[in-house]
């Protein structure tokens, strides 16, 4: 140990604190060996002032670092521990507490310099007296280590387990030294032929393909750049910082090529027996620009939208829905580093999607978070993760555990409510799992010098300037990992851990920064680091040139390549006017907020980049954006195909109890579909999420009298957000269906599409206000040795992107934001040694966002009062039971094969119905009918609302479980009903029931006999299981 | 929109009541806490701590002071620890002399966690020490609790009756060391929430200027918000309305 690193462990005084938790956990996954187990808090506090004084240390620096009625500095058991082990942050991962441990006694201690804590756990194990005798000690510290991974107590690829006596030393071994080698530039000969290139490229992970190598000989080669490397004194080949750029700036992740590429669809499958939407084939100039652009500005040129701010062009799209103020939206992924880890793959997620929102226009300020996360099934019995579960794969609970408190954490500490969201739950998540994190922002529309917010103002000779934390080796090649397959090697150097207090920090001087007019532009560093950051805004001015020397660091020991592309989180890049840098640094001091000069925006036409003065990149900013030509795919789409099933399992949770051949009787259906994990309340893990903060959060995740009840989407009140118009808000909804993706994504994406926009109704919002934002992850659709159904996934692709579309453009709602994330397959072998592949279903989540003219006039989904009519609105023909949670718990006794269509533009006319019914106050609940079908839906309405009903329909299951889209469930007073009616009138809703005077039964009814009768409470009981 | 006031540009009528709401270093409710004093008749405005230790004088100008909810330093070490040490090195003095001159101050949620941690609870004469704890259930809550108001000495909470207010935290639970005096429980819940000792969701300090609480009524300012938007529902003004009239009456 250092002399001058000095260790304090904090106990909890026992049942004060949480860590006899993580004891009991320990114990119960070691229940064999141990007798018994202490965790205690470990802080290893360095500095030249520790050495002086051990006595003075443990006094009054322990002092800062717990609190006395509940933690104690002894440990509360007397007897000398078998064995010590520490679990301690590896090298160069972020130590949020260790920091702010340093930072508490910097405020206290006139040290000087501050000193560097790390934070960890210390635990201690009493054995049994059998382990003694029969476990070797060295067997026994492997399988520890194993036992405490597999229980998701500690992550190997952020963490060490280090046990006390095999570390003579251990300050410093969970803190190797760092590499003192820095600024080494390497560059490659420019005579390299295209095989050696695609080794190297394979061998750096660049994930750059062989025409794309190709495009970079060629540049090199060329002789007025060769000419120009001579004169600037770069070398004549490529450096390995220019190539690293080059492998960011083209990564599937920053350049979307697959969703840029030219494709040759067709389509081979029987449309007259399945009644599939036939497309033709097709030549298919982008995706991105011929579907959604295309819909986008069909329909601005249509309405003649006027409050459009920006869309597809910024970090987020832009809508003025009131005349102070823009709404921003963005929605993200982040499911690789999830993967990984999933704590810190989400909360960077959350943090990254809200530094987007923070780097749209001159900046926009979160107001609300939208959390849409997959996963696999959370009923893995250990003995199926055993045998089935491919090595290195988590158990999907422990991935859930872990994404769910990133998320609290991303939210919660940022200060920014999680207002909507939604889990999915398939096996085939167990590979990656999908994290879409969702934000919304609001910002002046004029900012106070009479700036439009909604726009960016950068000049040349403005300065680049880095603001927020430090660069780190974390998140090297986080792009260009994201762009390839996971296997079991995945470079752990993609793992980063966000920090919220000092993107807090980094939140709150923007925004002031902003209202003081101190930055002409503003944009976030998120994949590809600086890389992207900088050559993305040196667009604005046709260039920029960074010494990336200046560059604050972490720790020492970075090589310019790893400076410039590192993904160390909580950072923005603003240009800052020169004459504005003074007053910006100061404000910037005040914040707690390291902002850095790193070099300036220029009109040179190129992004160049000095290592202290001296060149090491310049790469043309046509050939760095505008020379890749795109790919040329092609699809095939092979018609509807049978759900991919990677394993076979029999889940536990709501599965057949019947026998086969033969019906459930309703209360068995009702209770079992309740209870699947798709449909059953998520409130003990929503409420966890602050979803109120800001004191504008209007439309709450549930509704009802007890508070249970589930919204279909959230609300923000935008007066207090500063909008003009009292009473006016936002809601924000989503949509997903992954489930009916093999049988046709075409349908699958408009479902998601109509989802969103019915639950953005139902939450109050104006369909003629409304905007949609779409995020694709699907499976490779990239053709290669293994991956034989590339052409069909890209077919999917193609089909999903078209029925956005074309739904978009028939309702009139624009997309303004989106992204895709490519490459969501899993390979691995399972402990027998079979070799599986495990892709994500092709997955589209599509968020809408709308105006609520008055948040006065919110519905709720819950039943209000007694003696009031149940309609069902909305087409109320049949559709085919694939893909819902009754067939995945029931067998099918008779299907229709053929799948209706959505009769759009009746559709459209529902919605607008529906939002004037409830703004003339005369619904008294709005509930959208979706996973569980028409019967949950009811059940839902009156769980909220503790009212019981009768409602009366066929004895055939299928009209009570299909999900078919397009329809609600409304209960209006009965002395409104010759107003609802008349509203209604033209399209199709029915009267199916009534409340209850007084009675707390659901009572349904088939074809006039009582085939379900049950207290609300108990259906509360079953659905909150 | 409030606007995010600094030391000096805030500006004011004379005579207006000044109230003074601390952010920055993970402080997340200051622009809710700012409307709330405004709409209870203060000219209220937010100011970064670090502005504030700069001239820590400034502090004399002001007749209210709020520590208002957030993460301050991400909760490291234990929620409200971090800004407890920082603001008793830098403000500690003037925070003691605030209320040494009869001034009101709120510390709501994470601001209580702060005043807690402070020891502004804690009686060393008599043993007495206070500290929040993790909730019994082990998680951060959000949700809306029935809460009612103890007959006490606390100036914030006189003549109001039980209400709805938010609660959104993790580590709430109230733990007593020794005895507290009757007239300091300003708070409780009506049903136990989190484990806290007698149901305690506020605690005032024998001055009875000295508020702190864990939930939220800054963000119970107006019936939308209520869950069940129930008319009357949101009464969290009345807190700031007290400390206007109280501010009225004495200074």
């Amino acid at each position: 140990m250092s002399t001058n690193t000095a260790i304090i462990e904090v106990h909890d005084i026992p049942g004060r604190g949480t860590l006899c938790a993580r004891a009991e956990k320990i114990q119960s996954l070691l229940s064999t060996w141990l007798e018994k187990v202490e965790v205690a808090r470990g802080y290893w506090v360095t500095h030249p002032a520790v050495s002086e004084s051990s006595a003075e240390f443990t006094g009054n620096i322990a002092r800062l670092l717990h609190d006395p009625v509940l933690e104690t500095l002894v440990s509360p058991i007397k007897k000398e521990p078998d064995f010590v082990l520490e679990i301690r942050w590896l090298h160069g991962v972020t130590d949020n507490c260790g920091n702010a441990a340093a930072e508490s006694i910097a405020i206290a201690r006139d040290w000087g310099q501050k000193p560097q804590v790390s934070s960890g756990e210390i635990v201690f194990g009493w054995l049994s007296a059998n382990a003694k005798v029969n476990v070797e000690a060295s067997k026994m510290k492997e399988d520890l280590r194993t036992l405490l991974a597999a229980g998701g107590l500690y992550n190997p690829l952020v963490q060490g387990v280090f046990f006390r006596d095999d570390l003579p030393a251990f300050g410093p071994a969970a803190h190797a030294p760092a590499d003192d080698t820095s600024g080494n530039v390497k560059s490659f000969p420019v005579n390299l032929d295209i095989d050696e290139w695609v080794k190297i490229s394979s061998d750096c992970h660049w994930a750059l393909s062989r025409d794309e190598l190709l495009l970079v000989i060629q540049h090199y080669r060329r002789p007025d750049i060769q000419v120009a490397r001579h004169e600037s004194g770069l070398p004549e080949g490529p450096t390995d910082v220019e190539m690293e750029i080059i492998a960011q700036s083209w990564s599937e992740h920053c350049k979307h090529k697959i969703f840029a590429a030219e494709i040759d669809y067709r389509e081979q499958f029987d449309a007259a027996a399945s009644g599939h939407t036939q497309l033709g084939a097709s030549r298919i100039n982008g995706l991105f620009k011929s579907e959604i652009v295309r819909a986008t500005r069909e329909i601005e040129a249509r309405r003649g939208i006027k409050w459009l701010s920006s869309t597809f062009s910024d970090n987020a799209g832009m809508m003025r829905f009131d005349e102070n103020l823009d709404v921003s939206i963005k929605v993200e992924t982040h499911n690789s580093p999830s993967a990984l880890d999933p704590y810190g793959g989400s909360l960077t997620g959350i943090l990254g999607v809200n530094r987007d929102i923070l780097g749209t226009g001159m900046g926009a300020r979160p107001v609300a978070n939208t959390d849409v996360l997959c996963f696999g099934l959370p009923d893995w019995t250990p003995a199926e993760v055993e045998d089935l579960l491919p090595v290195g794969l988590k158990h999907p609970s422990h991935v859930m555990e872990g994404v769910h408190r990133g998320i609290q954490d991303g939210g919660n500490k940022s200060g920014i409510p999680v207002v909507n969201g939604a889990f999915v739950f398939d096996d085939q998540y167990c590979g990656k799992p999908l994290v879409y994190c969702g934000t919304i922002g609001v910002s002046p529309a004029r900012l106070p010098d009479g700036r439009d917010g909604a726009r960016k103002y950068l000049a040349c000779g403005d300065l680049v300037v880095m603001a927020g934390g430090r660069v780190g080796k974390d998140g090297i090649h986080g792009a260009t990992f994201s762009s390839l397959e996971l296997n079991e090697a995945s470079p752990c150097s993609a793992v980063q851990i966000g920090d919220p207090l000092t993107q807090k920090r980094l939140l709150d001087f923007v925004i002031e920064a902003r209202d003081a007019g101190l930055y002409s532009g503003i944009t976030d560093n998120g994949a590809g680091g600086l890389s992207s950051s900088v050559g993305e805004m040196s667009q604005f001015t046709g260039g920029a040139t960074i010494d990336a020397a200046l560059v604050p660091l972490k720790y020492q020991g970075l090589d310019p390549w790893e400076i410039v592309v590192s993904e160390s989180q909580e950072r923005m890049t603003l240009a800052v006017p020169k004459e504005k840098w003074k007053a910006l640094a100061d404000l910037a001091r005040v914040h707690g907020v390291e902002v850095t000069n790193i070099g300036t925006f220029d009109g040179s036409g190129a992004f160049r980049i000095r290592w202290n003065g001296k060149p090491v990149a310049s790469l043309p900013i046509h050939f760095l954006h505008k020379e890749l030509k795109p790919m040329r795919l092609e699809a095939v789409w092979q018609g509807p195909q049978p759900k991919p099933n990677w394993v076979e399992r029999k889940p536990a949770h709501g599965s057949a109890k019947v026998p086969s051949g033969e019906a459930p009787d309703m209360v068995e259906a009702l209770k079992t579909v309740l209870g699947r994990p798709n449909v059953r309340s998520k409130e003990s893990l929503v409420r966890r999420f602050d979803h109120e903060v800001q004191a504008a959060t209007v439309g709450k995740p549930f509704t009802g009298v007890a508070a249970d009840g589930p919204a279909d989407g959230g609300v923000i009140w935008l007066r207090p957000h500063g909008a003009s118009d009292p009473w006016s808000g936002v809601a924000v909804a989503s949509g997903i269906n992954p489930k009916i993706a093999h049988v046709d994504t075409w349908l699958s994406a408009q479902f998601s599409l109509d989802e969103a926009v019915r639950n953005a109704v139902a939450s109050g919002a104006d369909p003629d206000m409304m905007c949609l934002v779409d995020n694709f992850c699907w499976p490779d659709p990239l053709p290669g040795s293994s991956n034989p159904d590339a052409a069909h996934k890209l077919g999917q692709l193609v089909r999903s992107a078209r029925a956005l579309a074309e739904t978009s453009i028939a309702w009139g709602m624009p997309f303004v934001s989106g992204k895709d994330s490519m490459k969501n397959d899993f390979s691995g072998t399972t402990k027998a040694g079979q070799r599986v592949k495990i892709s994500v279903p092709p997955t589209v989540l599509v968020t809408a966002v709308g105006k609520v003219p008055d948040v006065r006039r919110l519905a709720g989904s819950d039943f209000k009062s007694p003696n009031s009519l149940i309609y069902l609105v909305g087409a109320d023909h049949g559709w085919p039971m694939e893909g819902t949670e009754y067939a995945g718990a029931f067998p099918v006794l008779r299907d229709c094969a053929v799948w209706p269509r959505m009769d759009l533009p009746l559709q459209i006319a529902i919605y607008r119905k529906v939002h004037r019914a409830m703004m003339g106050g005369l619904l008294l609940s709005c509930h959208d009918v979706s996973d569980g079908g028409l019967a949950s839906a009811i059940c839902e309405s009156a769980i909220g609302g503790r009212i019981g009903c009768r409602v009366e329909g066929p004895r055939d299951h299928s009209w009570w479980f299909h999900e078919g889209p397009g329809r609600f469930v409304v209960s209006v007073d009965a002395g409104e009903v010759a107003a609802f009616e008349r509203i209604m009138d033209g399209v199709p809703f029915r009267k199916i029931g009534q409340t209850h005077e007084n009675s707390p039964e659901v009572i349904l009814t088939g074809d006039g006999r009582e085939i379900f009768n049950v207290p609300v409470m108990d259906i509360a009981k079953w659905w909150r299981c | 929109m409030v606007e995010v006031l600094t030391l000096k540009n805030a500006t004011y009528q004379a005579g207006t009541p000044r109230a003074l709401v601390l952010c920055g270093d993970g402080i997340n409710c200051e622009r809710e806490t700012v409307a709330a004093f405004a709409a209870a008749g203060f000219a209220a405005s937010a100011c970064h701590l670090n502005r504030l230790a700069a001239e820590p004088a400034a502090l004399g100008e002001f007749q209210a002071l709020a520590l208002p909810g957030g993460f301050s330093f991400g909760d490291e070490l234990g929620s409200g620890q971090i800004l407890a040490t920082k603001l008793s090195v830098l403000l500690g003095e003037q925070i003691r002399q605030f209320v040494a001159d009869g001034k009101p101050v709120i510390g709501i949620c994470n601001g209580f966690q702060t005043l807690a941690k402070m020891g502004l609870f804690n009686d060393p004469a008599s043993g007495r020490r206070v500290a929040l704890a993790h909730n019994s259930q082990g998680v951060f809550v959000d949700r809306w609790v029935a809460v009612e108001f103890p007959e006490s000495d606390c100036i914030w909470t006189r003549g109001l009756e039980g209400c709805d207010f938010p609660v959104r935290h993790g580590e709430g639970r109230v733990m007593i060391e020794g005895e507290i005096p009757p007239g300091c429980v300003a708070l409780r819940y009506s049903e136990d929430i989190n484990g806290s000792s007698g149901r305690i969701a506020g605690l005032c300090d024998p001055t009875g200027l000295v508020f702190g609480l864990m939930p939220h009524p800054e963000a119970a300012l107006h019936d939308v918000l209520h869950p069940q938007k129930r008319i009357g529902g949101a009464r969290g003004l009345r807190v700031f309305e007290n400390a206007y009239k109280y501010v009225k009456e004495t200074h």
